[in-house]
């Protein structure tokens, strides 16, 4: 396997590790946490940012005129600033909304897309294989507008086989297609979708493309709205950066076509009983008391990941996954569904006599966390043919222990149950 | 168990997967795709994807129901072990024994009552491990849960079962989804 480029000393910047050392007999157990793809371990650089700033400069946003309101209000701006820059260069602060999380910027999108852009003779493109959180939006918006809703779905059923399938893909993405949405990188598989191709399918009908780049984040660095892309989603939680926050970018289009999702305070230009009207740019959709301190954990796990490279990230966690899955495979009885072209960072599998809930336990005794079940993704699951995976996603701070420890836990668990 | 496990998490980890456990969930009792049942209740723990079915059968002893319980679905061990134990304890009881042993159950497998590991009389004890777990403890319930709805849903107050279905597959129809999605393939 390549050389992992990233140095030992990075796991030495995420507490995390260090308190979760288990002794046991004298026997020192390291924490092996390998369910990135759930949610990252924060770096120390977002925990001193976060709180420096809720012992310093804590105030809401935008509606003080004192000290801490207004240090608070441009930490939370220049955040914006970042994360637009994050994204790509083509992508200016305007077109970020600040959300609860990548699920909350789907519905977003999904419910503001319905009003604005469908009606019972569209159509709207997913692949079946999606998160729950870009697809039951999209399944709600098809029921309100009573227009079509088509799924593309897999070719193969695991390996190198399982490829979105773009073929069907064209068929289904018609004249009245207005939508296009799904993920940059599945979060139980570990694919890398064929984004390219598929904004290049939606755009020649001119449909709406959404990327749920929940999964890709901290790996691929691309300009999404460069190559076409009108909207994503993600989620600061995981890169690094705090949960409870939320990204959305969209063009300058639909952030103005686009109704907002939540009604109230910050998102309104005038108020009278007869009516009100709704600020433009991202405060529309920003109603209510934001995450504060978050934008700026956000803004610090921006900074950090900048600093080390998406790339470098990417190709460390990648190359962990690869030897992973290489050396999986050969242990009986296992049963691996993630493609291996090397890019993944993430390997799905089941052991075909131990449940995977029985086996994240059992994974657990030895301080390993990864997790097991379905994984947000119920069609998907069905379509494999199983009940429940087990998940292993490599990061940053990842290293070949981690893999060594995972694999002695998962032969000796046959032993157990 | 083929390995001995020396630390405390081990100690617990083989009370969860002690050899009672492992050998329902391997050869589960009255686990059956179509069983005649005069009810049926649909359960699921949506976090993590196991679903049962449990079903019940009544027959009338001197205006007494008796009940004969048995199960389908999928899920992990622990699910499919304490569902099997479950039934294997539940054929021919009463109404009252049925949810006694329910009660009883609950109090095993959350840990309130204490139970010696090393001398089982019931294979209903070996369901004790899961308490050291708490997220397991959703598994081990799932089932006896089930039940628990089965019986008050389809119980009268004087303890007679009502009308029911009689059907023998799962009559649980999920409400999700009423107004049919338009869903569009290549093929159409
Ligand atoms: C592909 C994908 N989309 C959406 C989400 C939802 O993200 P969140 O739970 O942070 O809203 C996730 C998180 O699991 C994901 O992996």
């Amino acid at each position: 396997m390549k050389a992992t480029k990233l140095g030992s000393h990075i796991r030495n910047e995420f507490p995390i590790f260090q308190n979760n050392k288990k002794i046991e007999d004298g026997q020192t157990k390291p924490f092996s946490y390998l369910d990135s793809a759930v949610s990252a371990q924060k770096h120390e650089s977002v925990i001193k940012a976060m709180t420096h700033h809720l012992e310093y400069d804590y105030g809401s946003v935008h509606r003080g005129a004192y000290g801490v309101s207004i240090r608070s209000s441009q930490m939370y701006e220049n955040t914006r600033i970042k994360v637009a820059n994050f994204i790509g260069k083509s992508v200016k602060p305007e077109q970020i909304v600040y959300t609860r999380g990548a699920t909350e910027s789907l519905n977003i999108l999904a419910s503001g897309i319905g009003e604005e852009f469908l009606n019972e003779n569209s159509r709207i493109v997913i692949p079946a294989a999606e998160h729950h959180a870009n697809l039951i939006p999209w399944q709600q918006v098809a029921l309100r507008k009573n227009c079509e809703l088509a799924y593309i779905s897999f070719e193969g059923k695991s390996g190198d086989k399982l490829k979105l399938n773009l073929s069907e893909a064209k068929k289904l993405i018609t004249k009245n297609t207005k939508v296009v949405s799904l993920a940059h990188v599945g979060n139980v598989l570990g694919q890398i979708n064929p984004i390219h191709e598929i904004i290049e399918i939606a755009k020649k009908v001119d449909a709406l493309v959404i990327l749920d780049c929940a999964q890709s984040m901290t790996c691929i660095d691309e300009d999404l709205f460069a190559l076409g892309a009108d909207a994503i989603a993600f989620s600061p939680h995981k890169i690094y950066g705090p949960s409870g926050i939320g990204v959305l970018a969209m063009s300058k289009e639909l952030m103005e076509r686009l109704p907002p999702f939540t009604f109230g305070g910050a998102m309104i230009s005038d108020v009278t009983l007869e009516g009100s009207q709704w600020t433009s740019g991202p405060a529309k959709f920003e109603a209510g008391t934001p995450p504060i301190t978050e934008t700026v954990g956000l803004g610090a796990a921006i900074d950090w990941v900048a600093k080390v490279g998406k790339q470098n990230i990417h190709d460390h966690a990648a190359a962990l996954a690869s030897e992973f899955l290489n050396k999986i495979q050969e242990i009986q009885d296992i049963e691996v569904f993630s493609p291996s072209t090397g890019q993944e960072t993430i390997i799905s599998f089941r052991h075909k006599k131990i449940h995977a809930h029985d086996l994240a336990t059992i994974l657990d005794a030895d301080n390993i966390a990864m997790r097991a079940g379905h994984h947000c993704a119920w069609p998907l699951i069905r379509f494999l043919g199983v009940d429940a995976l087990v998940r292993c996603s490599f990061a940053a701070y990842s290293d070949k222990d981690d893999i060594e420890i995972a694999l002695a836990a998962i032969k000796k668990a046959s032993n157990i149950t | 168990m083929t390995e001995s496990l020396k630390s405390s998490q081990s100690v617990e980890l083989n009370a969860l997967y002690q050899e009672v456990i492992v050998d329902h969930s391997r050869n589960p009792r009255f686990k059956s795709k179509n069983m005649p049942c005069r009810f049926c209740q649909e359960g699921k723990n949506p976090l993590c994807g196991d679903n049962i079915t449990v079903y019940c059968q009544v027959e009338m002893k001197e205006k007494q129901p008796i009940l004969f319980v048995g199960f389908d679905g999928t899920g992990c061990s622990i699910s499919q072990a304490s569902a099997s134990i479950m039934c294997n304890s539940l054929q021919s009881v009463t109404l009252n024994e049925a949810r006694n042993l329910i009660h009883e159950a609950e109090k095993i497998y959350t840990g309130k009552t204490p139970v010696n590991s090393d001398d089982l009389e019931h294979d209903i004890e070996a369901l004790h491990g899961v308490s050291k777990f708490p997220v397991r403890v959703k598994c081990a319930a799932l089932p006896w849960k089930t039940l628990h709805l089965l019986l008050s849903d389809n119980f009268d107050e004087a303890g007679l079962p009502k009308q029911g279905c009689d059907k023998l597959i799962n009559c649980a129809q999920s409400a999700l989804n009423q107004r049919k999605l338009k869903i569009v393939s290549t093929e159409n």
